[in-house]
């Protein structure tokens, strides 16, 4: 029966041959109800279907129209450039500290120095980091945050101080427990992969487990050891000097260390904090912040400027973009 | 509309929003924004969605406008890019889509309305070849769509699925057949054991 209906399909687009017609007309004089059928197919086949118009067309217009008319090729040229040079900076850079590196290990050793050298790496606004710890531990460093620790953690704790935001993978160690200290909050591991978010200034501090088990506890305060399983956040409130405990998507919690920008119903305050943070850039607010202005999104490896405009998509603001100041008009 | 006049005519757009004049992409917008939105309706199934989708795809094009002109085939260049887009975007938003295609396929699926100057068929009819379109395989259905609405040839439904020119004529007679059974059943009085009155009446009200 295919037959029949590839040669009705050929009538429709009008393609049939002369001999596919004759096969047609046979077959639809052979019933009645062949050629009801039929003519109610082509029916179907004339029938417009009717198209859902956007109501907003025109404004989506002028918004394409101006997001796709600012000129690029130039910015495009620029920013090659400027990978080139970053990388070749990265690698002068880089090469300069595992030469300071081996220098200052071998400096040590005929000095016999005891003293326990102090390190400290810190990122500034803008700039993410992956620390690789003596211990075999990794550490990603999340952009304004620092992490000190000792060049050798012969004490019988791997402890290291953090200020801000970072995600441990910890190389296990039954002996030596790792233990990040944020703060007052001391986050213990023997061997997991977890997130820290203790930046200063914000109301909590939030530790992430996304595998093994960590222990959490005050320094200061009283001292009840909160245990946190996989999957699980919890949150520690400076103000209430209290513990909540949140079930997680660890994903989004560590996004931030594979590139990802994630916003989860974040206010406009949070995403401004974190776009600072993220493209190190300083951010002021023009005009009346729109009352409920609430942004779930995700970014991967985006600039500034598409980030924006992706956000413009869904909400009416302007911006003006001056080296590192951000201005943004509502 | 022949098939050549048609490209040279579009050609002759491009140029002019390539030398930035804003009225000639109006002219474009008018004639491909809506169609593009439907189109990339069946693959993301949320009006916004398809809508920034589209959007999208029109400002990837507008930067690249001094290219324009070069390529060949336009129209299908860009459902092409509008199908990739809509993938790219399934592929970032999965479990937002996962939710919206469990909750809200029917809402956004139904909705297909016909041109009320153009009705030839009883409101019954077409409810059931609504929905025996809705159940057709997503890949069959987008060939018939482009086939009909978009008035594509073969050839080019080809190059925008990427997938074979005898692929697409086999989904195209299998979407008639399907539907000439549908037409058989219905005349026949037997599709009502299929489906029950009530799901019909429903089905109707939406398409209303």
């Amino acid at each position: 029966m295919l037959k029949i209906d590839r040669i009705i399909a050929k009538s429709l687009l009008n393609e049939a041959s002369l001999s596919e017609m004759t096969e047609l007309e046979s077959w639809l004089n052979s019933s009645e109800e062949n050629r009801t059928v039929y003519e109610k197919l082509v029916q179907t086949w004339k029938e417009k279907t009717y198209r859902r118009r956007s109501e907003n067309a025109d404004e989506i217009l002028e918004k394409v129209w101006r997001s796709g008319s600012k000129p690029r090729i130039i910015r495009t040229v620029g920013n090659y450039y400027l990978r080139i040079a970053a990388i070749v900076m990265a690698l002068i850079i880089s090469s300069f500290l595992i030469y300071l590196n081996f220098y200052g290990e071998n400096h040590a050793t005929v000095l016999a120095d005891k003293a326990a050298t102090q390190t400290i790496k810190e990122n500034p606004k803008g700039q993410k980091s992956k620390i690789f710890l003596p211990d075999g531990s990794t550490v990603w460093l999340n952009s304004e945050s620092s992490l000190k620790y000792n060049e050798d953690f012969s004490d019988s704790v791997r402890l290291v101080e953090l200020s801000g935001e970072g995600y441990f993978e910890v190389a296990r160690d039954l002996l030596k427990p790792f233990i990040v200290k944020s703060g007052n909050i001391l986050t213990t591991a023997l061997g997991t992969s977890f997130n820290v978010n203790a930046f200063p200034g914000s109301d909590a501090a939030i530790v992430t487990l996304v595998s093994g088990k960590v222990k959490i506890n005050v320094s200061a305060g009283a001292g009840i050891d909160q245990y946190l399983l996989p999957s699980m956040s919890i949150r520690y409130d400076y103000k209430d000097q209290s513990f909540f405990n949140m079930t997680i998507d660890p994903g989004e919690a560590v996004a931030w260390k594979d590139g990802l920008l994630v916003f989860n119903n974040s206010s406009y305050q949070e995403v401004v904090t974190a776009l600072e943070r993220w493209y190190g850039v300083q951010i002021q607010t023009e005009g009346p912040i729109p009352g409920n202005w609430q942004l779930t999104a995700r970014f991967e490896n985006e600039s500034l400027e598409e980030t924006l405009e992706a956000i413009m998509f869904s909400r009416d603001f302007r911006y003006a973009l001056d080296n590192k100041h951000l201005t943004i008009i509502f | 509309m022949s098939q050549l006049t048609e490209d040279s005519h579009i050609k002759e757009i491009l140029k002019e929003i390539d030398a930035g004049d804003k009225r000639a992409f109006q002219l474009f917008f008018k004639r491909y924004y809506n169609r593009l939105v439907n189109f990339a309706l069946l693959f993301v199934k949320d009006h916004a969605n398809a809508e920034d989708v589209v959007s999208e795809v029109l400002i990837k094009l507008l930067r690249n406008k001094h290219k324009l002109s070069r390529i060949d085939r336009f129209e299908g260049y860009l459902f092409l890019a509008v199908k990739n887009q809509s993938v790219n975007f399934i592929q970032k938003n999965y479990r937002q889509y996962l939710l919206y295609s469990l909750e809200k396929v029917d809402d956004f699926q139904i909705i297909e309305l016909v041109d009320p100057e153009v009705k030839y068929l009883e409101d019954e009819l077409r409810c059931l070849i609504v929905s025996a379109l809705q159940n057709l395989p997503p890949q069959r259905q987008i060939v018939y769509r482009l086939i009909k609405e978009e008035g594509l040839k073969y050839k080019e439904v080809a190059e925008i699925l990427q997938i074979s020119i005898n692929t697409v004529e086999n989904h195209f007679v299998l979407a008639i057949k399907s539907l000439r059974n549908t037409i058989g059943d219905y005349l026949d009085g037997r599709i009502f054991h299929i489906g029950g009155k009530k799901s019909l009446n429903r089905l109707k009200r939406k398409i209303k």
